[in-house]
């Protein structure tokens, strides 16, 4: 936990400090121990019915929401302990962009659906996203940009929902198992710094793409080049006029020996176990 | 003392060529022979990252050769390609990611950038957008993927409005199935032979199947995460089996009716017979089966063996 708050939580340094809230011995809850959940254990303390605590809320009926999707439960340098990423008409208090009025039947109702809502402000980052090719998917869906990002405020630059792994490997598991995998491979001690640090976004264009797999760059020669010098990786052919012996349409690229998402047990991110059963692939007169 | 290990090392080569494709694993009932891979047109044209293919008993085979912005119409017959393959490239479909015939061997494919269904005539002549008609609120919505059955009924996967839309063949809504509570990300549906629809829910590994005329889906499977990595496509063959493209696994999974495990077949790799990245398969009452192999930049042919 980080001291150095400028607005630490109250409860901190008042009765018990953390034993307010966690319980050291065991809990039923799933995480850090809590007595409770949220808002449960917050309402312990704060009074939803009192003018103060409706007027920081701009008179909206939050006694059922979440408050730790918008505070930091120990402490911000943001007022009202909002958490460091704080969505604009969060800490400018204009909630009513978004969600009806408070004083509507449904106020916490959102005025549009999925990407309609985020598109009042962000219309033209949407409308440079939907001028690719391809989106991804998650995005025309119902929840739309919420399926990655906090609506309110966050620990996570952009306001991320958590780190860019746990956010990507929501939906791609199976990519993200790879990830760690190769990370606690002694046999990958060159693992891509991209994966390494589970930084998706490197390679990846997470809203949309003209490349397959939402890649940042047609070729993986160009993706990879901007970290990679592979002109001085190796001297076996590759480019747009080494053809591929394997298959006719592919030209020898990165990623015809290497998986770029990590490959879990093989070692130098390579798609097979071991040198000798890679270079095979194309070099049949040298099979043992 | 060459001559004959060379025959040694081509005979090694078929075998591996031959056999590799058939490979299966958990005794699956169905085993698939490569018979051939498709890498141009006649033109020569290489196909670039195919994402969809359609296929009918007329012997038609349509590719959606989404990297070249186009459809290509191929007849496959007696194992083998006819000369005269179409070329379809319309301005309203500059990228199709996923393609269906009716049974007037009309052509409809769904172009990943606009979002949108565009109809076409059996030679690639544009006729119209689908545009549900009647659609009760909301009245927006978002195709996912979508599917036609035998009697030209158009399915829709609605991921914006969360529901299965059900169009008559001139695309009037008749009724709509709304998603299942729990789900992960749908990405495809399927309609068998008895009208039962199926949804794969591509992050949880998750079959859903509504039955015919029903209004609910309700889960065929458990999750099926130990035998597969990211399924995208759902197709079903004349026996009401199931195949589920891997795409990140490069595999094909074969489930039984009730939603039981059959087998795998095939995997990564480059070389004819594997899959890399494959996006979507289609399987005929002949038992043709073609798989859009999109890193592989080709569609490679299949025959089920029972």
């Amino acid at each position: 936990m980080d001291k150095s708050y400028t607005f630490m939580h109250k409860s901190l340094a008042k009765g018990k400090g953390c034993l307010n809230c966690h319980d050291p011995h065991f809990s039923n809850r799933l995480g850090f121990l809590l007595k409770k959940d949220a808002p449960a254990l917050c309402l312990e303390c704060h009074n939803t019915d009192k003018p103060f605590f409706k007027k920081k809320h701009m008179n909206y009926a939050v006694a059922d929401s979440n408050c730790i999707s918008c505070h930091n439960p120990h402490g911000s340098d943001m007022k009202g302990i909002l958490y460091a990423a704080a969505h604009k008409p969060v800490s400018e208090k204009k909630c009513a962009e978004c969600h009806a009025g408070p004083q509507s039947k449904t106020p916490l109702k959102v005025k549009k659906q999925g990407n309609e809502l985020c598109r009042q402000c962000h219309k033209d980052m949407m409308d440079k996203t939907f001028s690719k090719n391809r989106v991804h998917w998650p995005l025309v869906d119902n929840v739309g940009c919420l399926n990655c990002h906090g609506p309110h405020a966050t620990k996570q630059k952009k306001l991320l929902k958590g780190p860019v792994a746990n956010v990507c490997g929501t939906c791609h598991s199976d990519t993200i198992e790879l990830q760690k995998l190769s990370i606690d491979n002694p046999k990958n001690d060159k693992l891509c710094e991209p994966v390494k640090s589970g930084n998706c976004v490197i390679c990846h264009s997470p809203h949309a793409s003209d490349n397959i797999l939402l890649m940042s760059k047609p070729s993986s020669l160009e993706l990879c080049g901007e970290c990679h010098k592979w002109q001085t990786h190796s001297t076996h052919p590759i480019g747009e006029k080494a053809i591929d012996k394997r298959n006719k349409n592919l030209t020898v690229d990165c990623l015809s020996c290497h998986k770029s998402c990590g490959t879990g047990n093989n070692p130098g991110m390579m798609h097979f176990a071991s040198t000798y059963e890679m270079c095979i692939q194309c070099h049949l007169d040298r099979r043992r | 003392m060459k001559d004959l290990i060379k025959i040694c090392a081509f005979l090694t080569a078929v075998m591996t060529a031959v056999l590799v494709p058939m490979m299966s694993y958990g005794g699956a009932s169905v085993k698939f022979r490569h018979v051939m891979s498709i890498y141009a047109d006649d033109k020569g044209l290489s196909l670039k990252q195919p994402e969809g293919v359609a296929c009918n008993e007329a012997s038609f085979l349509i590719v959606a050769d989404t990297g070249n912005g186009r459809l290509l119409r191929y007849t496959f017959q007696n194992n083998d390609l006819k000369t005269g393959t179409v070329e379809i490239k319309v301005p309203q479909l500059s990228y199709p990611i996923s393609t269906q015939m009716n049974s007037k061997g009309q052509i409809y494919a769904l172009d990943g950038k606009q979002r949108r269904i565009v109809r076409l005539t059996p030679e690639g002549k544009f006729i119209n957008y689908l545009d549900p008609t009647g659609l009760p609120a909301p009245a927006s919505y978002a195709p996912r993927s979508f599917i036609i059955d035998v009697n030209n009924n158009i399915y829709i996967l609605d991921i914006l409005s969360r529901r299965v839309l059900v169009l008559n063949p001139s695309g009037e809504y008749q009724r709509h199935i709304e998603f299942p509570k729990d789900f992960g990300f749908l990405s495809d549906l399927a309609v068998d032979f008895k009208g039962n629809v199926f949804l794969i829910d591509s992050t949880n590994a998750v079959v859903f199947t509504a039955a015919k005329d029903s209004m609910k889906f309700s889960a065929l499977t458990g999750k099926l995460k130990q035998y597969m990595r990211l399924p995208t496509s759902i197709t079903t063959d004349k026996r009401g089996r199931i195949y589920l493209v891997d795409r990140n696994g490069s595999r094909i999974i074969i489930l039984g009716q009730d939603g039981s495990f059959l087998g795998r077949l095939s995997g990564q790799g480059w070389k004819d017979g594997l899959l890399n990245h494959p996006s979507n398969m289609c399987i005929n009452s002949k038992g043709e089966v073609f798989i859009a192999d999109t890193s592989n930049s080709r569609v490679q042919i299949f025959t089920a063996l029972e």
